[in-house]
């Protein structure tokens, strides 16, 4: 079965790698932007001035575009988990191979529960444009604070692990 | 500019945004140590399932630790300057 997909996926490998690094860029810097330069000052001056009005509209604003925004990151990284293991097949890559060990343990434990939590906040039961519609202000505040905490804790472990493993799988160090 | 345009504030629910050191000095930790306790035995194992018996050592454990150490200092440090808003530089 492996060997099949192999023999279908090996031709194809180059391309599959295109389609994957395509993904992977727009995975990792489509949010970037948006959240070191507009969202992270607009949720600092909130933080100063907590119930002044400009500025939790302004936080309010920033934060529904930024579970919008999130989208492209969100098509993203399916796309990488199917092209992904199609490389994996094709390439005849296994945890022999300690970068790609490495980066399967990544992967598994550090790229797709932040996802998991990034979908859920985002576009699903925390999604702020959606709490808002329902009138909850109480959940709408909740939802702001549960993202922001989100967002400060894991910002510095993907700006730390996504590099590293772009390096793993670039240099193949050891 | 229309007024609509942002979403409307509600003042009265809107809360100020409050964690303490002892909560950004746990997660900092549990992110450290997760490192050590999780991804390199996570890694080791996968590798020593795949047949590479040295995949446990000392010399790796010791790079671990150094990794977990500094990883989880630098959460700490990130994770403070962006929770008190007046060490902001913006």
């Amino acid at each position: 079965m492996i060997e099949a997909a192999q023999q279908l996926l090996a031709p194809w490998y180059l391309q599959i790698k295109f389609v994957h690094l395509v993904f992977v860029a727009v995975w990792f810097m489509s949010t970037s932007v948006a959240y070191r330069f507009y969202l992270v000052p607009i949720l600092r001056e909130w933080m100063k001035s907590p119930r002044d009005v400009d500025a939790v509209r302004m936080r309010n604003w920033a934060m529904e575009r930024f579970d919008d925004g999130a989208i492209l990151e969100h098509v993203a990284f399916p796309m990488l988990l199917i092209t992904g293991p199609m490389l994996m097949i094709g390439g005849g890559w296994t945890p022999a191979q300690g970068w790609f060990a490495m980066k399967l343990v990544m992967v598994v434990l550090v790229f797709i529960p932040i996802e998991v939590m990034d979908y859920y906040l985002a576009h699903f039961a925390g999604n702020k444009e959606k709490i808002r519609a329902r009138g909850d202000q109480q959940a709408y505040e909740a939802a702001m604070h549960t993202h922001w905490w989100f967002l400060m804790v894991s910002s510095p472990v993907v700006i730390i692990t996504i590099p590293y493993v772009i390096y793993l799988v670039v240099v193949k160090p050891f | 500019m229309r007024d609509d345009f942002l979403p409307p504030a509600n003042v009265e629910t809107a809360a100020p945004f409050e964690v303490s050191d002892a909560k950004i000095n746990i997660t900092a930790a549990v992110l450290g140590a997760s490192v050590l306790f999780v991804i390199y035995p996570a890694y080791a194992l996968l590798r020593y399932w795949w047949g590479f018996e040295a995949a446990f050592s000392w010399s790796s454990t010791l790079v671990a630790l150094v990794c977990a150490v500094l990883f989880g200092l630098n959460v700490r440090r990130r994770v403070r300057s962006l929770a008190r808003a007046e060490a902001s530089a913006d």
